[in-house]
């Protein structure tokens, strides 16, 4: 007992310059993730300035029932997770066949243009998104009117009055905002892959298309895994910027562009209500939460060893 | 024990001692101070001048401006109000004043007014009931020409080149057909400019009761003391406001795109691209004085609807309040006490220093002192109507000296909603006016420049205000309102 106490006092100071490393992102994790959780406690109160957030009176629970006042709630419900459902599978999808393409270009200098140009969407904001896009579907100067469909004779279309398009549009808006930073992760993973895998496929005889099914994909798995459950832990956010700024904020395509974040910052931009906007979040990140956990006991169930926890 | 005693004693000597020379020195008072184009680098200049007025007075105390861009004003403000940092602000641009009574983030005035701010009562008279709320007054509401008309202002070089009389424009009929004129002679510009989300006119006579949205209104009409709350959206102001829009669209007065707009009407004249907008002052002088200014090209102002009316929300869009958590309420209301009744005072924070930043000319009013214009000076010269009290200011160039004097009579002379002083508390109904605010955003800017098909939308914009609960607002304000009008 008294040399295994005396190996782990050794073994921690022995280790010491690590632990002490260790101390800046433990600190940066307490203050931006665990003292904002003290907050939680706003989604229940009714908040006075006067009075601070630890004395502010109860208000059970009085700050959700705005979220579902509208006859909107569903659809603002099925919005946010539809579209966040479409943005992980197909981001998902387009992500590992990029990594996969990107992993097949032979030459170096190739392989990093692609890299870098891919990435750029990712690096524009959704701000100056919106005016490509309205530079693209503008009735009066947008690109494909005026120089696609009326040269062919076709008549022009009003994108930003009808909301069937948005759907197609938004997702297509995001797919080509993310596929670069997502597909780099999938990248790295493959170019970690050991080379004699292949090595031993190729002297058996394996298509570049076996290769891939039976080597890259399964090696890929557990990457997959971690990033879908990570996505899906955030399927009741929505990106403020895509829903809100590329359609500029126009009411016709409420119908399809309004999520629970959009839905939440025009109900209480005339009243800064506190509460009600804390409510919201506590819904978002419990539901998110309870979501994970579930997605996990699933994977656990199937396979083991892959479950994040 | 000896010892530590004597090191207490010590302390409390010191403490003493402190508290002593503190209570020679002056109480400092922040006051947040917003910025526009103009930085303000004469800021330290300026409050040093304001400071030595103040020392003179002798009040024992002393300014300190908090400088806040004009983008984040709000969001600063609002921390600010969580932690007391400033003591006086204008809650311009902020949530409504019953909204920040009910959150506890402003303090009540009641007693510090009567204390000492009757400099503050005898300026404002009964338009100081605008700032209360269920009873209790919440700040002092800047002096201005409170009542508001629907205007429509014009270029004026297209004007006067079609022969267009601006005298003979005083509704939406005759403005419909000079309109038709204009269009024929310049078929590429744009009548009637809108703002950022397609917005192109404030509703007039009617009293919104307090909330930003008429959900639920008085309509005004000269002489009636009616204060039955009524849905606007369901009235026949509106309705008639359709018919025109559908007009105004298929005549092609708007914008192309008008749903895109980024910026406000008024940019879109002063661009050339349009040739004229909506917007509200009290009369039409008034109107063509400041936009004038602001929009560098020369302008008529046509008043659409018959009357100027001043209604609370008029009065306190601009309302002087003092943060629940400061410290120095009460120095705070003596200092606002002295902006709204001291003319130097006044005019060194409207104008800033004269012979540095303004000089006064043989008409009585002010200019810029030589080799300074609105950019190069250090003291912004247009936020004088961010102030307390502009009226006992000298006023610019090309104004009249006797403009604010203008002002002051109309705000006697003009009509006034027989529900002036009352302001809706939102409280209760909190739930229903964040939906119909979201159901207001998704129909009516699309209603009014009849984009998609108007009769179609119009009747799900009702039914959809319905669900939201716009009937649950309207009742409550009519309980606030009758409780009200039996004091």
């Amino acid at each position: 007992m008294q040399s295994k106490n005396k190996s782990l006092h050794h073994q921690i100071l022995k280790h010491m310059p690590l632990y002490f490393m260790m101390i800046p992102g433990l600190a940066y994790m307490f203050i931006n993730n665990y003292m904002p959780l003290a907050g939680l406690q706003l989604a229940f109160k009714k908040f006075k300035y006067a009075l601070g957030i630890w004395q502010s009176p109860w208000s059970g629970l009085k700050n959700f029932t705005y979220l579902f006042k509208t006859g909107d709630a569903w659809l603002i419900i099925r919005n946010t997770i539809g579209y966040n459902l479409v943005f992980i599978i197909l981001g998902t999808l387009f992500a590992i066949i990029v990594a996969i393409l990107l992993n097949e270009v032979q030459k170096k200098k190739a392989q990093q243009t692609y890299q870098t140009v891919i990435l750029l969407p990712h690096l524009i904001s959704y701000v100056i998104v919106s005016y490509i896009v309205y530079a693209l579907l503008g009735e009066s100067n947008g690109m494909i009117n005026n120089s696609i469909l009326k040269p062919l004779g076709m008549n022009a279309i009003p994108w930003y009055t009808e909301a069937k398009y948005w759907p197609y549009i938004l997702s297509s808006i995001q797919l080509w905002k993310t596929f670069g930073y997502s597909s780099i992760i999938y990248f790295a993973t493959i170019l970690g892959i050991d080379r004699s895998y292949y090595e031993a496929a190729v002297v058996d005889g394996a298509s570049v298309w076996k290769q891939i099914t039976c080597i890259t994909l399964p090696m890929l798995k557990p990457v997959i895994i971690t990033l879908t459950l990570l996505s899906i832990g955030r399927i009741f956010y929505s990106d403020f910027g895509l829903f809100y700024q590329v359609p500029m904020n126009t009411g016709l395509l409420y119908n399809v562009t309004n999520t629970i974040d959009t839905y939440v910052y025009r109900g209480l931009l005339e009243t800064n209500d506190v509460g009600r906007a804390s409510a919201a979040g506590f819904i978002q990140s419990v539901l998110g939460f309870l979501l994970v956990l579930g997605t996990n006991a699933a994977v656990r169930v199937v396979e083991k060893e892959q479950a994040l926890f | 024990m000896k010892r530590s005693l004597a090191l207490l004693l010590t302390l409390v000597l010191l403490c003493t001692g402190i508290s002593f020379a503190s209570a020679q020195e002056p109480e400092k008072v922040q006051v947040a101070y917003m910025l526009t184009m103009n930085p303000a680098e004469g800021r330290q200049e300026v409050q040093d001048a304001v400071n030595e007025l103040l020392a003179k007075k002798n009040l024992g105390i002393q300014v300190e401006f908090v400088c806040i861009d004009f983008a984040s004003w709000a969001t600063q403000i609002n921390l600010m109000l969580t932690d007391g940092t400033i003591d006086l602000f204008n809650a311009c641009f902020m949530p409504s004043l019953s909204v920040l009574a009910d959150n506890g983030s402003i303090a009540p005035m009641d007693d510090l007014f009567n204390k000492y701010g009757q400099g503050i009562l005898s300026t404002l008279g009964d338009y100081i009931n605008c700032a209360k709320v269920d009873g209790v007054l919440y700040g002092a509401p800047k002096v201005n020409a409170f009542s508001s008309a629907l205007m429509f202002v014009m270029r004026k070089d297209i004007a006067d080149e079609l022969g267009i009389d601006p005298e003979t424009i005083t509704d939406f009929a005759t403005l419909t057909e000079s309109l038709k004129k204009v269009k024929a002679a310049y078929p590429d510009m744009t009548m009637i400019a809108n703002g950022n989300t397609g917005s192109y006119m404030s509703f007039s006579d009617i009293d919104f009761l307090g909330t930003e949205d008429p959900l639920g209104c008085l309509l005004l009409n000269n002489g009636s003391t009616d204060l039955t709350v009524q849905n606007y959206y369901t009235s026949d102001s509106f309705k008639n406001l359709l018919t025109y829009s559908k007009q105004w669209a298929t005549e092609g007065f708007f914008m192309k795109d008008p749903l895109n707009a980024q910026d406000g009407s008024m940019a879109y004249i002063s661009n050339g691209q349009a040739f004229g907008g909506f917007i509200s002052y009290s009369d039409e002088a008034t109107a063509v004085s400041v936009q004038e200014k602001s929009l560098g090209k020369e302008i008529y102002a046509c008043q659409i609807t018959t009357t100027p009316w001043a209604t609370s929300n008029n009065v306190a869009g601009m309302t002087w309040c003092v943060p629940s958590l400061s410290t120095h309420k009460e120095a705070a209301v003596k200092l606002l006490n002295e902006l709204y009744t001291d003319a130097d005072l006044a005019n060194l924070v409207c104008n800033g220093i004269e012979g540095i930043h303004y000089k006064v000319t043989d008409q009585g009013n002010i200019t810029f002192v030589d080799g300074l214009d609105p950019m190069s000076t250090t003291w912004p010269s247009g936020m004088g109507t961010f102030w307390p009290n502009i009226c006992i200011t000298y006023p610019w160039q090309p104004d009249p000296a006797n403009i604010y004097d203008v002002w002051l009579a109309s705000n006697d002379t003009c009509a006034k909603s027989p529900a002036l002083g009352f302001t809706f508390n939102s409280a209760d109904v909190a739930d229903q006016v964040s939906a119909c605010a979201t159901v207001v955003d998704k129909y009516v800017s699309a209603l009014l420049l009849n984009v998609g098909d108007q009769d179609s939308l119009y009747a799900s914009f009702l039914s959809d205000l319905d669900t939201a609960g716009i009937n649950d607002i309207i009742a409550a304000k009519q309980t606030q309102l009758n409780a009200w009008a039996a004091k």
